[in-house]
C-alpha cells in the first residue's frame, strides 16, 4: 500500500489520494467516518491534476481560432 | 541471483523525453524475483509513465512486453517484430540484459530502467542481501563459508581490522564483523588453523574486465586451445 | 637502526604524539607544533588521511617533521593505495630519510569527509607488512629486483579493548609473524582490559605503546554522532562531560588523560604512551610536565 502511494507520489498524482482501510461489513459508522475523511482530504488536495490537464486540452480543442 | 532496483521515474522520463513511441521490455528471471523489472513492474511503470507524461503535456505511446530472460538471444529474438513499432525501449532487465538487447538491436535506442546492484540471496520476500563479489578465487573453504571479500567492506583476507565493536562492523554497526563471524564459525568446527596462517594477497589479474568464460567441453567449437 | 628504535628498545618510557598534517598546504601550524614539542617527545606519528578525512600526504608530513630535527613515524593506510603505490611511497619515504613506518588498514570512508571515494584495500595490514619486509630483501610487490634496498622499523596497531578479543588477538599474532616490531594501540580508556591484554601479549616480547586521547568537545560530539573511529569514550565520561562548556570539557579531558598516563606509567607493562589531542600544542606541554615527562 505504501509502495502504491510512493508510485503515485513519483508519478505526480499524490499518494494521499489513495487509502486502504479495513472495515467490517456491519461497521457502517466506520465506513461513514472514512468516506467523510477521504472527501475532506481530497477536497483539501484539490482536483486530480490529470483532470485539469485534460480540461485544458478539451478547451483548446473547442476554441475556434479567429 | 542478480538484484536490481527500479530507477526513479524522473530519470526514466528524462531519458525518453524526445521519444513518442516507447516499448517497456521486462525480464522474467532475476529482476522479476526482486520485484524490479518483471511483467508486473512493467505494468506499473507503464501506468506511471502514461499519467506523468500526460501531466507534463507530453505525448507518449507505450508498449509492454516481457520475455523469459534478456541475457539469452533466443528470447531477445521474440522482440524482433514488436520492436520495429517503437522509437525507444526501456529495458527493465539487469545491466547484462540491457546490453544484450542493445547489441541485438543496435539501431534502436535502448535505455536502462533499473540500476543493477549486486548478486545476492533471497533472505525473505522483498529482502535481499549481497553475498558474493565474483572475485574468481573462492575463499569459502578457508573462512568457514563466510565470504571475507563481500561481508567485510574492506575485503580483508587477514582480518579483523581494529574497527570491530562488540563483534559488529565499524562501517555499519547493525552488521556483524565478518571476521568475528568467521572466527566463531571456524572455532565451532575445529578449523581455526585456516586463519592462523597469513593469507597472501589477492590476484586481481583474475578479475580484469571484461571476463570471458568458455566451458572446457566447448573449447574446440570456439577454437580456443590452452 | 633508527633513533626511535634505539630509544624504544633501550627500555626508556617513550612518548609519541599524533600530529595531523594540514588539510591544505598551510604547513606552518604543523611545523610550529613540531618545534614546540620535539625536545619533549620521542617521535611524531603523521597519520595517513586519518579517519578517512583528506589531509596532506603522510610522507610529506613525516619529512617536514624530520626537517625540524624531530623523529617521525609515517603512517601508511591500505585503504587508499594499492600494492604498487605502497611500494613507491615506501621507497620514496626511505629515500627522503624516514624509516619508521606504521602499517594500518585504514578507517572506512563512512567516518570521513569524502565518502564517495573508491576503496582500495588491495592488501591488508598484515600483507602490507610482509611486503615492506620483502622490499628490505630487495624485491618489490611483483617479485622484481630493486636497485637499492631500504630498511624500515615497522609498527602495527592493536586494540587492547577489542571485543571479541580472540579474532583480534589472532590477527595481532599474525602481524608480529609478518614482521611488525612495535605496536601502538588505539586510544584506551579501560585500564582493566588493558592489563588483561598486556598480560596476554607479554610473551610476544614486543614493545607496546598505549594510545591515550585528550578528549575534547569535538571528540564528544563525534561520538554522539556515531562518527568517532577507534574505541568509544566510556558512558560515565559522557555523562560527566556532555553538558560542560568547551573549556571545562577540555580541562576535564586533560585531567582524565593525565590519570590514564600515570596508570600506564605505574603498571610497568607498557613501553610508553601515544598521545592524541585536538590541539596538541595547546594541551600537551602541561600534561607532559605533570606526568613528569
Amino acid at each position: 500500500m505504501e509502495h502504491a502511494k510512493d508510485l503515485l507520489d513519483e508519478t505526480g498524482i499524490g499518494g494521499e489520494r489513495l487509502e486502504m482501510v479495513h472495515i467490517g461489513a456491519s461497521d457502517a459508522p466506520l465506513w461513514v467516518e472514512w468516506v467523510n475523511r477521504m472527501v475532506d482530504r481530497v477536497k483539501k488536495l484539490g482536483p486530480n491534476p490529470l483532470r485539469e490537464v485534460r480540461a485544458k486540452r478539451v478547451k483548446q480543442a473547442q476554441t475556434v481560432v479567429p | 541471483m542478480i538484484i536490481a532496483k527500479r530507477k526513479p521515474l524522473d530519470e526514466i522520463m528524462d531519458g525518453v523525453a524526445g521519444y513518442s513511441r516507447v516499448l517497456l521490455a521486462g525480464c522474467g528471471t532475476c529482476v522479476a524475483v526482486c520485484l524490479a523489472g518483471g511483467e508486473k513492474e512493467v505494468g506499473l511503470l507503464s501506468s506511471q509513465l502514461a499519467i506523468a507524461s500526460e501531466l507534463k503535456g507530453r505525448r507518449i505511446d507505450l508498449g509492454e512486453v516481457t520475455v523469459e530472460r534478456q541475457c539469452d538471444r533466443e528470447f531477445l529474438d521474440e522482440l524482433r517484430y514488436v520492436i520495429q513499432d517503437y522509437d525507444a525501449v526501456i529495458s527493465l532487465a539487469c545491466g547484462v540484459g540491457i546490453q544484450f538487447l542493445a547489441d541485438q538491436y543496435p539501431n534502436k535506442v535502448i535505455l536502462p530502467g533499473v540500476d543493477t546492484t549486486f548478486i545476492g540471496a533471497n533472505e525473505e520476500a522483498g529482502y535481499w542481501t549481497e553475498r558474493c563479489r565474483m572475485c574468481s578465487r573462492c575463499y569459502l573453504a578457508q573462512t568457514g563459508g563466510i565470504c571475507p571479500i563481500t561481508i567485510c567492506p574492506k575485503s580483508l583476507l587477514n582480518g579483523p581490522c581494529s574497527g570491530t565493536r562488540e563483534g559488529m562492523c565499524e562501517v555499519d554497526p547493525s552488521k556483524p564483523c565478518a571476521w568475528a563471524a568467521i572466527y566463531d564459525r571456524l572455532e565451532g568446527t575445529g578449523r581455526l588453523e585456516h586463519i592462523q596462517e597469513i593469507l597472501p594477497p589477492r590476484n586481481h589479474a583474475l578479475t580484469t574486465t571484461p571476463q570471458t568464460l568458455i566451458h572446457k567441453a566447448y573449447k574446440r567449437r570456439y577454437s580456443v586451445h590452452d | 637502526m633508527t633513533r626511535f628504535k634505539e630509544i624504544l628498545t633501550s627500555g626508556k618510557f617513550v612518548v609519541t604524539v599524533e600530529l595531523d598534517p594540514p588539510k591544505g598546504v598551510n604547513t606552518q601550524p604543523f611545523v610550529e607544533t613540531v618545534n614546540l614539542l620535539k625536545d619533549r617527545v620521542d617521535a611524531f606519528n603523521v597519520p595517513d588521511n586519518r579517519s578517512a578525512c583528506i589531509g596532506m600526504s603522510s610522507v610529506a608530513g613525516a619529512v617536514l617533521a624530520r626537517n625540524q630535527g624531530a623523529e617521525s613515524i609515517c603512517t601508511f593506510a591500505c585503504r587508499d593505495r594499492n600494492r604498487m603505490a605502497l611500494c613507491s611511497d615506501l621507497l620514496g619515504m626511505y629515500s627522503l630519510g624516514i624509516e619508521n613506518v606504521l602499517m594500518v588498514t585504514g578507517d572506512y570512508f563512512s567516518f570521513g569527509d569524502s565518502p564517495q571515494s573508491k576503496p582500495v584495500f588491495d592488501l591488508d595490514s598484515v600483507q602490507a607488512v610482509r611486503m615492506a619486509r620483502e622490499l628490505e630483501q630487495g624485491n618489490d610487490a611483483g617479485g622484481n629486483a630493486l636497485d637499492g634496498v631500504p630498511s624500515f622499523y615497522i609498527g602495527g596497531v592493536a586494540n587492547p579493548q577489542a571485543n571479541p578479543m580472540a579474532p583480534h588477538f589472532n590477527k595481532f599474532l599474525k602481524k608480529i609473524r609478518a614482521g611488525v616490531e612495535f605496536i601502538q594501540t588505539l586510544d584506551v580508556y579501560d585500564m582493566k582490559r588493558l592489563d588483561t591484554f598486556m598480560g596476554q601479549a607479554k610473551k610476544e616480547n614486543i614493545p607496546i605503546i598505549v594510545g591515550i586521547r585528550v578528549v575534547d568537545k569535538r571528540t564528544v560530539d563525534l561520538q554522539l554522532l556515531g562518527k568517532l573511529s577507534g574505541n568509544p569514550i566510556p558512558d560515565s565520561w559522557i555523562h560527566e562531560l556532555a553538558d560542560l562548556d568547551e573549556r571545562s570539557l577540555l580541562e576535564s579531558g586533560k585531567r582524565k588523560a593525565l590519570e590514564l598516563i600515570k596508570s600506564v606509567q605505574m603498571s610497568g607493562l607498557a613501553a610508553g604512551v601515544h598521545l592524541s589531542a585536538g590541539d596538541p600544542a595547546a594541551c600537551l606541554p602541561e600534561i607532559l610536565s605533570e606526568a613528569g615527562i
